[in-house]
């Protein structure tokens, strides 16, 4: 008796667009199976066994080469090669387009007793007359994972008492006939799933329906994650998928905040969103989603991201050296990966935590579409509301934020596909505060902090064989204000559309060229209400807005257009040997430049695999960031400004010593020169002698080494290791020393374990250390009578450090697992052994005491979500 | 622009912080000699727009709020300092970067005053187009320093400074014994025409928006120690603070200062029992 399994992971031999195209891959499932024969010395000895098997099938579902991985002896490696051989499968298709792949694939043999010998014949009628015919029933039905629905293909359901098997089909359907009347015991067996066994009761010439839910084990996951190998051609990348990680503790079941745990990201202050890569700051950083940029990536600078993790795919981690595709950053690459709507049957999610509620429908519609729904509202509000009022505070509107998401995928022919995806966030939160604040009088009025964006992009993609296209237009709209009573204010109102379109031609097997155009444009309209140089740029320290100049200035229809077009070539010059130069032309050009400026980027990377275990890496190129917002206007900046300059190069080494296990370590060195930096000089522009306010004569270096060592999910561990030693320095002003970037942490230590227990039950824990950021120490103050407030004077920027950090969260899962539908429940203890950080340096009213301020204290999170 | 939002919200963060969670000595405590506020008088020196204008004020004299928890009056140096920053940390002003203002003198006409500053006053009768100079003034009293800002502005209607005239205690007259551990609040009561109207630049006008800020000797505790004569248009009078005195004061002295917000500064200092 045998049973053939189609495990988790699907490993895609073919190749992929790539520049922040996710592919839409629909493994392959049995289209015909054979049953291996039964070693016989096998059945003599009563022995059963599973033999693992790596299958290569082609583009028409056909089995090409298969290997045994997983020995079982006795017969079966061979019984099970002879039947593989013989399997049809539907082609998985990536993006619509059936591709070759690799499976693994376990084939097992479970051996049963052969049924009871036939009675011998009545001897009352002398052996004379004919059997008796048994009066036979039909059972049809299918076999779905518990909890998911999953249909299982290749499952053996039998019953032994009438000797009778049958194994399941696609959509998990099988037909057993011929069934003796009576009560029957009927198995179900499963590989990573618990046997299922049940009683049923047949009549003559009835059939019976059943479904036949069957739990999963621990270790198997509930979601299939079928992992595409895309070729690499960029130095380091991260790829993780979503179903892994959003269990992680620490993160509140957000998948974008497990970025901040991988090599080269600094350790975020406060537990926020900020994502700074590689010593630079978040703004020089690429944060995308389908390759397009978001506005904002969480509500609130970090509770929870505007993007439903519960429709994500995966997300992309490229710390340095990435491709042409890439523009406009000089720190590191973020990509998320969004998906199209399951096309199997409709279900969804609806999950319910402390701060917030949020839920997802999709499903297909017809046999070409798929739609999905997402939205989050937080209830902050709602609870702020229901306390008594008091203090000096109001709430005239609590904390407030939701989010939504619709995406529309329509597969129109096995090439081409089709996807709408619009989506929505916004965040409001007003305070009164009647009194103005000791530390700074200017402090008092209504605090007011609003961020929406709206976005509608439609995309196609069409992948030939050698030709794909990958085409998104993107419009949106959204806003930001901030005002602080009559202090400060400013209201930024604007309008974007962005053009990306990716072309890549295979002229043969070890050439493919690609290219492209990433056209941005943004019009803006700023009201603005600032104290001038009142520290809010990367390396100066804030000084009280009392003491500080007013700026009040109103800049309309203010027009920052950046057109980009990039070529790319990956060569295979040798066997593992991968070289992908590239290079890329950005412009930018506003309202008031005297004339548009471009740069050219040309990178190089290579990767180089030795064999099987061993890949090294390396690559080198210059990047550019541009000046965005308020900084190439006059009013507030400077429109001349350049674009900030990275010349980046790596080197490092992979080392895969089994499939569930990897290593990478990495050394790498930034040079950054034309950055942004404030300028107190007086430059002539249209004939006048006016402030020059920015300029670019700001160089950094950023060095370091990163340690990456991960275990992926397998039986019931996952877990990684990731350890960054880095520094970054910056030099301000020409003549001046070099000094410690603001986010400098030379030490970034972080362990992740998460361990599948019985019973439903997962423990995780995340233990974090970095070194302490720099900060920069007053050494005095005087007070300014006026405002009554003390103006401090500062030591060498960044010349203090805050101790480290430290610090455990720890996360326990129970998965309720009902027939249709689960119900997952969780409690994360963020600061477990409630080690607050230091998150700064606060000071007395006139500077002469001091001490840290700490950051979040033992926090406990609760939450449930049911996926159905 | 909205690149600003996350380091703003972080020092508003700060703020906050400090306001809320930190030991420290507060500024509404007179703990040790301190300079609570300086006055010009008049409140800035000026010249008039054209010939039928006011007079000018080309000369103001300065005086200190100085204060020690022992009730004395510590003395206090002035002077003019040079054209610069006069917050930075090397500035030394009285000293090497100010010229001294004996009995806290600032006038327009001393030879070493236009030396440093460049200003000579203009001829009377000579039409101005209305105009501000800031000059910087440094205060030092026992090791503390200080700036304050004088204006010298060509206007017909130069800034008056306020009058403060009395305190209340809960609506009445503030007269001790304050009861320990008991909340009070304190008004201030302001002389008639403190709150001037004045034009803005583009032509609108506006009340002066009035602070007051409060201090008080002794271990009692003061609620804000700033607080905001009501805005026009404003029926919530926001002026008052809270004070709780301490069971260890035999008595407290308040020192409450009221600016307009365009250099015009009043005091008013009030001692009262506690048991």
């Amino acid at each position: 008796m045998t049973a053939p399994l189609l495990l988790l992971a699907a490993l895609f031999l073919s190749q992929s667009p790539d520049g922040g195209a996710p592919p839409v891959v629909v493994p392959p499932s049995v289209l015909e199976a054979v049953e291996a024969v039964f070693p016989e010395a096998a059945r003599a000895g009563g022995l059963s066994g599973v033999v693992g098997l790596e299958v290569d099938i082609s583009e028409a579902g056909a089995v090409l080469e298969a290997r045994v991985v997983e020995p079982a002896g006795n017969g079966f490696d061979e019984a099970a090669m002879e039947a593989i051989r013989q399997y049809r499968f539907t082609p998985a298709t990536v993006d619509g387009v059936p591709s070759a792949v690799r499976i693994r694939f376990d084939y097992r043999f479970d051996w049963t007793a052969p049924p009871p010998a036939s009675p011998p014949p009545d001897a009352t009628d002398g052996g004379t007359s004919p059997a008796p015919v048994r009066p036979a029933g039909l059972i049809a039905g299918r076999v779905v994972q518990r909890g998911t629905r999953t249909p299982l293909v290749g499952v053996e359901i039998a019953l032994p008492e009438a000797g009778l098997s049958a194994i399941s089909g696609p959509g998990g359907r099988f037909e057993l006939v011929e069934v003796p009347e009576g009560e029957q015991r009927v198995l179900v067996v499963a590989q990573g799933h618990e046997p299922f066994e049940t009683r049923e009761t047949f009549r003559a010439g009835e059939k019976l329906e059943v479904t036949y839910y069957v739990r999963r084990l621990a270790g198997s996951g509930y979601e299939t994650t079928v992992r595409e190998v895309r070729e690499r051609k960029e130095v380091s990348r991260t790829t993780l998928q979503v179903t892994e990680v959003q269990r992680i503790p620490g993160s509140q079941g957000d998948s974008l905040k497990v970025v901040q745990n991988l090599p080269g990201v600094a350790r975020p202050a406060f537990n926020g969103g900020a994502i700074a890569i590689r010593g630079t700051t978040p703004q020089q950083s690429g944060i995308y989603l389908d390759g397009i940029r978001i506005p904002v990536l969480f509500h609130f600078v970090g509770l929870t991201s505007v993007y439903n993790s519960d429709l994500l795919e995966a997300l992309d981690y490229l710390p340095g050296n990435f491709p042409a595709a890439y523009g406009n950053a000089i720190g590191g690459v973020v990509d998320v990966k969004s998906r199209a709507g399951r096309k199997d049957r409709w279900g969804g999610t609806a999950s319910v935590s402390v701060l917030e509620a949020s839920g997802l429908v999709e499903g297909p519609v017809g046999d070409s579409v798929t739609v999905a729904l997402a939205g989050r509202r937080s209830y902050v509000d709602a609870l702020l509301s229901a306390l008594p009022a008091g203090g000096p505070a109001q709430l005239s509107v609590a904390p407030r934020y939701y989010d939504a998401q619709a995406r529309v995928e329509w597969r129109a022919t096995p090439r081409n596909s089709f996807s709408l995806l619009a989506l929505t966030s916004d965040d409001v939160s007003e305070t009164a505060i009647d009194r103005p604040t000791s530390a700074d009088p200017s402090f008092s009025g209504t605090f007011l902090v609003r961020t929406r964006f709206d976005q509608v992009r439609l995309r196609h993609r069409y992948g030939g064989d050698r030709w794909r296209f990958d085409t998104q237009a993107m419009v949106g709209r959204g806003g930001t204000t901030l005002k602080v009573g009559s202090a400060f204010g400013i209201d930024v109102q604007f309008v974007e559309q962005t053009l990306r379109h990716t072309t890549e031609y295979a002229l043969a097997d070890w050439l493919t060229l690609a290219g492209g155009i990433d056209v941005n444009n943004q019009q803006a309209t700023v009201v603005a209400d600032l104290r001038e140089g009142g520290g809010n740029r990367e390396g100066e320290p804030n000084i009280p807005g009392a003491a500080l100049e007013r700026v009040q200035a109103t800049a309309r229809d203010f027009i920052q257009y950046y057109p980009a077009t990039w070529l790319e070539a990956r060569w295979k010059p040798l066997p593992g040997l991968l070289v992908v130069p590239g290079i890329r032309s950005e412009s930018y050009i506003y309202t008031e430049q005297a004339r548009p400026r471009r740069d050219f980027s040309p990178r190089i990377a290579a990767r180089w695999a030795l064999n099987d275990a061993w890949t090294l890496k390396g690559g080198t190129g210059l990047y550019h960031s541009f000046p965005s917002q308020g900084d190439p206007t006059s009013r507030f900046g400077n429109p001349e400004l350049l674009g900030s300059r990275s010349h980046q190069s790596s080197v490092g080494v992979e080392w895969r010593p089994a499939q569930a296990w990897f290593l990478s370590a990495e050394v790498f060195y930034n040079r950054l020169s034309r950055l942004t930096v404030s300028s107190s000089k007086k430059v002539e522009r249209g004939g006048e002698q006016v402030p020059e306010r920015l300029n670019n004569d700001g160089i950094g270096r950023v060095q370091g080494v990163e340690l990456f060592v991960r275990r992926q999910l397998s039986d019931r561990f996952f877990g990684w290791l990731s350890y960054t030693m880095s520094r970054s320095e910056r030099i301000d002003r020409p003549g001046e020393q070099w000094r410690p970037f603001d986010n400098d942490q030379t030490h970034v230590l972080t362990l992740i374990g998460s361990y599948q227990l019985p019973a439903g039950f997962e423990l995780g824990a995340r233990f974090r250390y970095a070194t302490g950021n720099p900060f920069t120490p007053v050494v005095g103050a005087r007070r300014d009578d006026l405002s009554d407030v003390y103006i401090p004077s500062f030591g060498a920027v960044n010349s203090g450090r805050l101790p480290a950090f430290n610090q455990l969260d720890v996360r326990l899962d129970k998965t309720f697992t009902f027939e249709q539908w689960t119900l997952e429940a969780f409690l994360e203890v963020l600061n477990a052994y409630n080690n607050p950080s230091v998150e700064g340096v606060t000071y007395s009213y006139d500077y002469r005491q001091r001490a840290y301020f700490s950051g979040i204290p033992l926090i406990p999170n609760l939450g449930v979500k049911g996926r159905f | 622009m909205s690149r600003r939002a996350p380091r703003f919200l972080a020092t508003l963060a700060t703020l906050l912080l400090v306001a809320c969670n930190m030991d420290f000595e507060r500024q509404s405590q007179v703990k040790r000699p301190r300079v609570l506020a300086v006055r010009a008088e008049p409140a800035e020196l000026s010249a008039p727009l054209s010939p039928a204008g006011p007079p000018a004020a080309l000369q103001v004299q300065l005086f200190a709020l100085s204060v020690s928890p022992d009730g004395g009056a510590p003395a206090v140096r002035f002077a003019l300092c040079r054209p610069a920053n006069p917050y930075a940390a090397d500035f030394e002003c009285p000293g090497k970067d100010g010229v001294d203002l004996p009995d806290g003198r600032l006038s327009l006409l001393e030879p070493a005053v236009q030396a440093l500053t460049g200003i000579t006053p203009p001829p009377p009768g000579v039409p101005l187009q209305p105009a501000s100079i800031p000059l910087f003034v440094g205060f030092e009293c026992e090791g503390e320093r200080g700036v304050r800002q004088v204006a010298f502005r060509f206007t017909d209607a130069p800034n008056q400074n306020p009058a403060l005239v009395d305190l209340q205690l809960d609506g009445g007259k503030l007269q001790g014994p304050l009861v320990a551990g008991e909340e009070v609040e304190i008004v201030p009561v302001l002389g008639e025409g403190s709150r001037e109207t004045f034009l803005l630049p583009d032509g609108g006008a506006r009340l002066e928006p009035m602070a007051f800020s409060w201090h008080a000797t002794g271990e009692g505790r003061i609620g804000f120690f700033r607080s905001l004569a009501p805005a026009e248009g404003d029926d919530e009078d926001l002026s008052s603070t809270r004070y709780t005195p301490d069971a260890g004061d035999g008595s407290v002295t308040f020192h409450v200062v009221a600016r307009d917000g365009r250099g015009g500064t009043a005091w008013i200092s009030r001692t009262v029992d506690v048991r």
